[in-house]
């Protein structure tokens, strides 16, 4: 079922958060809303079930208009970030808790509800009472409880952020496994740019109630539109371009920064306030020496060893660039307070700033 | 404004009837009754009745006794009561936890049987002059200043006790570990650190003590025939009221509701204001006393539960006592008094009963909804409902009951003089610490349980129920058991509303202690007693619930 936001407002005490939001989900699609906190990405997805009403605009589901439908007869399946499952029930009795209410006699219901906590892995804690649950698994009965009702759209408010780190790798491949057996439309809100660059079909960009940008994952991270999601995607190095210089022989642009001229193929404009994304893992670390156009010079200021990857902030005229190198891959390793070379690369992505 | 309210319209109607239930039963009848003091014997609006009271010197010494005895009262409350808490809380030593009882025995124990049983112990025929007697030694007279402030300590000291016990318990460990750490003495992290901490606790039980007091009747009505305070006065001029002034009458029933609303703002914009975040919830490690310490400790804490739970004591003795007028022949034991209470005028019991079922079945299903709304729907219409929730506990039960029979004598609803109004007044006390009872536990439970049930396709009604009332449902059982037994023992609102025929228990005592006949008082305060004791007794020993304990 596709879904849709049309000119929707939004303010609260005063403060406007939506002015005219525009916004349709394709029908079948994991679609994800990402942004910091405040972004109004939990307001979008508690608007889709139901919970807050929009001060003006409406919500499609598919041809409907829902924006006056009450919670419990949207149809939705909704899994919070605190589980909120029902404490006073057992396993079962929370996942056949929606089926009842759609008056499913009580032996179906508890067969479905069986047949969905074993899709889950859980039938075997179909008696247990949820406190006695690890939270991954509380997260998968909430699964369960959402999915069997067969809901229209099923929504995802930061399922996976109370969890650690092993449970949260394990559990979203589990969550997009099911996503796409029941093909369901399903909306999902997180400010972790990982999850959502793994989980998504589509992601969108959210910065203070607007859309920054709206695209699949690899689009996202590999032209962000925007200094902000350029930022909030990946932890990009954005650099200060403060002149365009022409190009060289070879068709590349040559851009002033304050560290010192960069060249790139971006065909994007250059305007006042016009950065360059460069990602920290698409950097060279060399040593100190020469510079050529396309190179900076830096100095080591922090090194950090994180296993896979060696962790490094360079000190450049044009502030602190953080560099990543994969452990094996690269040659000596610096030290602080080492002079290095640092060398860009030629695609480096041109955004404004927000 | 309207905050999810606007969502779900049934939970819309449900705060706008317990708005309106609420304008016309308690703020119509105050208004009306604020609106009369300023109305003078011709009909027209002046200030005579003010002047009068504050220029004619018997009614400005009422005003002045009031304050002097709430202010002494708040004092001695707060020493008793807050050293107490202090020693039990910081110190360990043998006995200490015989306070955990105290808040029971002040439940169980009315105001009114408490000022019989002193009576009985320290007054002129008391027990102890009769011992003193062929000394030659005569106690003070109870009929006076020291003896309204002993009783009514003895009366309200657990209160402050309550109050600065949690708030020590909510006290944060690290932050006088921290202090120590950075080198200062215990001595000044206790009053640099811990006290200033403290302040908020110590006043909030200090305007709850000082509210008591000023609102109490029973205990003045009592022993304060040389003393007279607003309550009691307002009263007397109330029941004379075809001799007395209408005028002023009103004027000092509104006189202690402004001094009421007045504490409320203190305690809103001062008090509250104070209230510190603890980071932490570990309390700070009470220290190990031994030694002649430990024993002055034990001795204390003994010494206080006894005479808290002396007078249920004496009541139970007196009740088997025979009795020839108003002499007792202790050591006699006689079941009279009792086949009197429980047989041949049984109807106070029956009445006290009757009313208090009522008032608690309604007073618990709109404590219930108005808690939910309060705690979970915020928005400015719910706003208003706390506000008006939270009124009665401010408005003295004499202020109260004035103000219900003056509002429902005549007009569209006549209720003076039926069995609707001493329920409605009752619901309208313990209503607001019922509804404390049930937010506690809302504050705990997430939204989104809730909203789950509701996305599952329950509605948001059948979603409450299903789903939030179980969780609280302890609580709401508690709250329920609290406001039985506060009911049962209400006097203040009662004396102003009975009608014959409809005598409640204390009623009855008080009544009883009047025309001197105390072994009767203490019989009907045998089966007071009892009709507390027992329903609390279940809820907290059988059912497990959290009645009458520290929380």
């Amino acid at each position: 079922m596709q879904v849709s936001f049309q000119s929707i407002a939004q303010s609260y005490g005063g403060q406007q958060l939506f002015k005219q939001l525009d916004l349709t989900l394709p029908s079948g699609k994991f679609f994800t809303l990402l942004g910091p906190s405040g972004c109004g990405k939990t307001t979008l997805l508690r608007m889709l079930g139901g919970f807050v009403r929009p001060d003006a605009g409406r919500i499609l589901f598919g041809n409907d208009d829902v924006t006056n439908v009450p919670v419990h007869k949207r149809g939705v399946g909704m899994v919070f970030q605190d589980y909120a499952l029902f404490p006073d029930r057992s396993v079962l009795a929370n996942v056949s808790y929606g089926l009842s209410a759609r008056n499913v006699g009580k032996d179906e219901a508890n067969d479905r509800a069986l047949a969905m906590l074993k899709r889950v892995d859980l039938a075997d804690f179909a008696d247990r009472a949820p406190a006695r649950l690890s939270g991954g698994q509380r997260q998968r009965v909430a699964m369960a409880r959402a999915l069997v009702i067969e809901p229209k759209l099923l929504l995802l408010d930061e399922p996976l952020s109370a969890l650690d780190v092993k449970l949260r790798v394990e559990l979203r491949s589990m969550i997009r496994e099911l996503q796409i057996e029941a093909g369901i439309t399903t909306v999902f809100v997180t400010h972790d740019q990982e999850e959502a660059l793994a989980m998504s079909d589509l992601i969108a960009v959210m910065d203070r109630g607007r859309i920054v940008q709206l695209g699949e994952p690899r689009d996202i991270y590999t032209r962000p539109a925007t200094a902000f999601a350029a930022d909030f995607v990946g932890n990009a190095n954005l650099i200060q371009i403060t002149r365009e210089l022409g190009e060289t022989a070879d068709g590349l642009r040559r851009l002033d920064t304050p560290a010192g001229i960069v060249l790139t193929d971006s065909k994007a404009p250059v305007q006042t306030g016009s950065m360059l994304v460069v990602r920290s893992e698409e950097m060279l670390l060399g040593d100190a020496g020469p510079i050529e156009d396309g190179e900076l010079a830096g100095v080591v200021e922090h090194v950090e060893f994180r296993g896979s990857i060696t962790g490094y902030q360079v000190r450049t005229g044009a502030g602190l660039l953080r560099v990543e190198l994969r452990t094996t891959q690269h040659g000596r390793t610096r030290h602080r307070g080492d002079s290095v070379t640092l060398a860009l690369p030629r695609n480096a992505h041109i955004v404004q700033a927000a | 404004m309207l905050g999810t309210l606007r969502r779900d319209p049934a939970w819309l109607i449900l705060a706008l009837i317990a708005i309106g239930l609420l304008g016309i039963f308690l703020v119509w009848p105050l208004a009306g009754m604020l609106g009369k003091s300023f109305v003078g014997a011709d009909g027209r609006a002046d200030l005579g009745g003010y002047v009068r009271f504050f220029s004619d010197p018997s009614y400005r010494e009422v005003f002045f006794n009031t304050l002097i005895l709430g202010a002494a009262v708040t004092v001695t409350s707060m020493l008793l009561g807050g050293g107490l808490a202090f020693v039990v809380a910081r110190c360990r030593f043998p006995l200490a936890g015989l306070v955990t009882a105290l808040p029971l025995i002040t439940l169980v124990i009315p105001d009114v049987v408490v000022a019989a049983a002193w009576l009985l112990l320290l007054g002129k025929q008391g027990l102890i002059n009769s011992w003193l007697a062929p000394l030659g030694i005569e106690l003070p007279s109870l009929y006076s200043w020291w003896g309204l402030v002993y009783v009514m300590t003895l009366n309200n000291y657990v209160y402050a006790f309550v109050a600065v016990l949690v708030g020590l318990k909510s006290m944060d460990r690290n932050l006088e570990e921290a202090a120590l750490s950075l080198g200062r003495p215990l001595g000044h992290v206790l009053t640099g650190v811990t006290l200033p901490l403290l302040l908020p606790s110590v006043f909030a039980g200090a305007l709850i003590v000082f509210t008591h007091v000023i609102g109490s009747f029973g205990v003045p009505a009592i022993l304060g025939a040389r003393t007279p305070v607003l309550a009691v006065k307002a009263y007397n001029e109330f029941v004379s009221e075809m001799g007395g002034n209408p005028q002023m009458q009103t004027t000092m029933a509104s006189l202690l509701v402004f001094l009421g609303a007045g504490l409320l703002l203190v305690q809103k914009f001062v008090v509250e204001r104070r209230q510190f975040q603890m980071e932490s919830g570990r309390s700070p490690l009470a220290l190990e006393v031994r030694g002649w310490r430990a024993m002055v400790a034990s001795a204390a804490v003994m010494l206080t539960v006894a005479l808290s739970l002396l007078p249920a004591v004496i009541v139970v003795i007196t009740a088997f006592t025979p009795s020839v007028g108003p002499v007792l022949r202790y050591g006699g034991f006689t079941l009279a008094h009792l086949q009197y209470a429980l047989v041949r005028a049984p109807e106070p019991l029956y009445n006290s009963l009757f009313l208090a079922s009522i008032a608690t079945v309604a007073g618990v299903v709109f404590s219930v909804a108005s808690a939910y709304l309060i705690v979970k729907r915020k928005s400015a219409l719910t706003n208003a409902l706390d506000v008006l929730v939270m009124l009665p506990l401010t408005i003295a039960g004499t202020v109260l009951g004035i103000a219900l029979i003056n509002a429902f004598n005549t007009g569209w609803l006549v209720l003076t003089g039926t069995w609707i109004i001493m329920a409605l007044a009752y619901f309208l006390r313990r209503m607001p610490t019922s509804v404390r009872a049930a937010a506690g536990p809302l504050h705990n439970l997430k939204d989104s349980i809730e909203e789950a049930s509701m996305s599952l396709g329950v509605s948001p009604l059948r979603s409450f129920y299903k789903v939030v009332l179980p969780v609280i449902g302890p609580s709401v059982i508690a709250a329920a058991v609290l406001m039985w037994v506060t009911t049962l023992s209400e006097l203040s609102a009662t004396v102003v509303l009975y009608f014959g025929g409809m005598n409640t228990m204390p009623i009855e005592i008080f009544q009883q202690i009047d025309s001197g006949r105390l072994a009767l008082a203490c019989a009907y305060s045998l089966v007071l007693l009892m009709t507390i004791f027992i329903p609390l007794a279940l809820a907290r020993w059988i059912f497990k619930l959290k009645v009458g304990t520290i929380e």
